[in-house]
């Protein structure tokens, strides 16, 4: 569909630039800056993908969809705000558009790929074997209670925990007052913590 | 008892946001010191505080991939075209999903409209079976000195049309029969019918003299 090229030998060692400043120049005709700002915020935006997708195929499709995207819009950013947060403003709308896309689908982790990972059993002891299977068993659960969430609440935990964002940062990127993040982040544990509950001990 | 339920429903409602604010350190130092005087002795925040840190624990340990993603620009705008094609392409692989109430409905709706069918199929065949033959009208008139002929004579609507045009008293068996019209020409008169069949409707019966030798 895209067509894509490496560039990795064309990027300039400017690592120190402002993300505002290679918009700048990004602007002014110098497209290849564009992958710093890629590999600035990829691992983020993947984590935050992965987190709302739960599968690493489907995460990497959307974190490629947001860049492709930013760099399509990169010429609405006016500088109003930090490029941070308008880029994370467009990563979550993405994100909340494309979990409303898939809700038709019934995704079950069972049929994952993600959660069936190859071990050599036979290779390893017996105490390493239990704890791999017993740490996959936690990851699965971990997902599974995620995705049972609603996008919009899944979303602000996933800013809270995996992120670490304060209540004011995720108030700014979903444009909400920092109460209603408060008492929405509220609601998402107290559903979570039932579901993940059985894990006491384990963890 | 109910004293203590009431309390602690009240203690929900107003201490689970505190509670989350507590753990993420987001209350003021007056908040944050007032929800660590109350969690001393209240055993349902406690419990409380304990699930939202075993969830924040398991989060912690929340484990992400490493992304396959390769370190790329974009050089080329995709065509309208193509655009299009992976659109309908995945519109192509989304399910569609229905209600299930109303996928019910729908069956539901299926099935009485097959079996009405079937069974108005099977009513219009029950009313051909019953159908009774036509039935023509015959009576035997006894005449005690004369040789009494029973004739039964179909009459034919437009075979009448052409009589009264005509002015003639034609014999009602059609003009168009060769052998109603033998018949008609002889001194004998046959005991059976001529002509072809007619319905019930149009039969009657005449006694007819036979004339005398």
């Amino acid at each position: 569909m895209y067509v894509l090229t490496e560039l990795a030998n064309s990027v300039p060692d400017e690592d120190e630039l402002p993300d505002e400043a290679i918009v700048a120049r990004i602007g002014s005709g110098e497209k290849a800056l564009f992958t710093l700002l890629y590999n600035r915020y990829r691992a983020r935006t993947f984590a935050l993908a992965y987190g709302m997708t739960g599968q690493r195929e489907q995460a990497d499709d959307l974190a490629q969809e947001i860049f492709l995207r930013a760099y399509q819009q990169l010429s609405t950013f006016q500088g109003k705000s930090k490029f941070s947060t308008w880029f994370y403003r467009l990563a979550l709308n993405h994100c909340l558009n494309y979990c409303r896309q898939e809700r038709g689908r019934k995704r079950t982790l069972s049929s994952s790929t993600e959660a069936q990972q190859p071990m050599l059993i036979e290779l390893r002891p017996a105490e390493e074997v239990h704890e791999a299977l017993l740490r996959q068993e936690i990851q699965q659960q971990i997902r599974i209670a995620l995705l049972s969430l609603k996008p919009q609440l899944r979303l602000l935990l996933l800013l809270k925990e995996i992120e670490g964002l304060s209540y004011e940062e995720i108030a700014e990127r979903l444009e909400c007052s920092p109460g209603t993040v408060a008492s929405r982040l509220s609601r998402a544990r107290k559903l979570l913590a039932r579901k993940l509950e059985s894990l006491k001990g384990k963890i | 008892m109910l004293a203590q339920t009431i309390a602690q429903l009240r203690c929900g409602m107003r201490m689970d946001r505190r509670l989350s604010a507590y753990l993420d350190h987001e209350l003021s130092d007056a908040d944050a010191a007032k929800v660590s005087q109350h969690l001393m002795g209240c055993s349902r925040c406690q419990k409380k505080l304990e699930q939202i840190s075993i969830l924040q624990r398991a989060l912690g340990q929340f484990e992400i991939p490493v992304s396959r993603g390769q370190w790329t620009s974009v050089v080329a705008q995709p065509s309208r075209s193509l655009q299009f094609d992976s659109r309908l392409r995945r519109l192509c692989a989304q399910r569609i999903s229905v209600p299930l109430p109303l996928a019910a409905g729908l069956v539901l709706v299926l099935c009485a409209g097959l079996v009405f069918s079937f069974a108005r199929e099977e009513r219009n065949r029950s009313a051909v079976t019953q159908l009774s033959p036509p039935q023509v009208e015959t009576k035997i008139v006894e005449v005690p000195v004369e040789r009494v002929v029973v004739r039964t004579v179909y009459r034919d609507p437009t075979d009448q049309k052409t009589e009264r045009r005509s002015g003639k008293n034609v014999s009602p068996v059609g003009p168009r029969s060769n052998l109603a019209q033998k018949h008609r020409n002889s001194s004998e008169w046959s005991t059976r019918t001529m002509g072809t069949f007619r319905p019930a409707s149009s039969a009657n019966i005449r006694v007819v003299k036979e004339p005398e030798q």
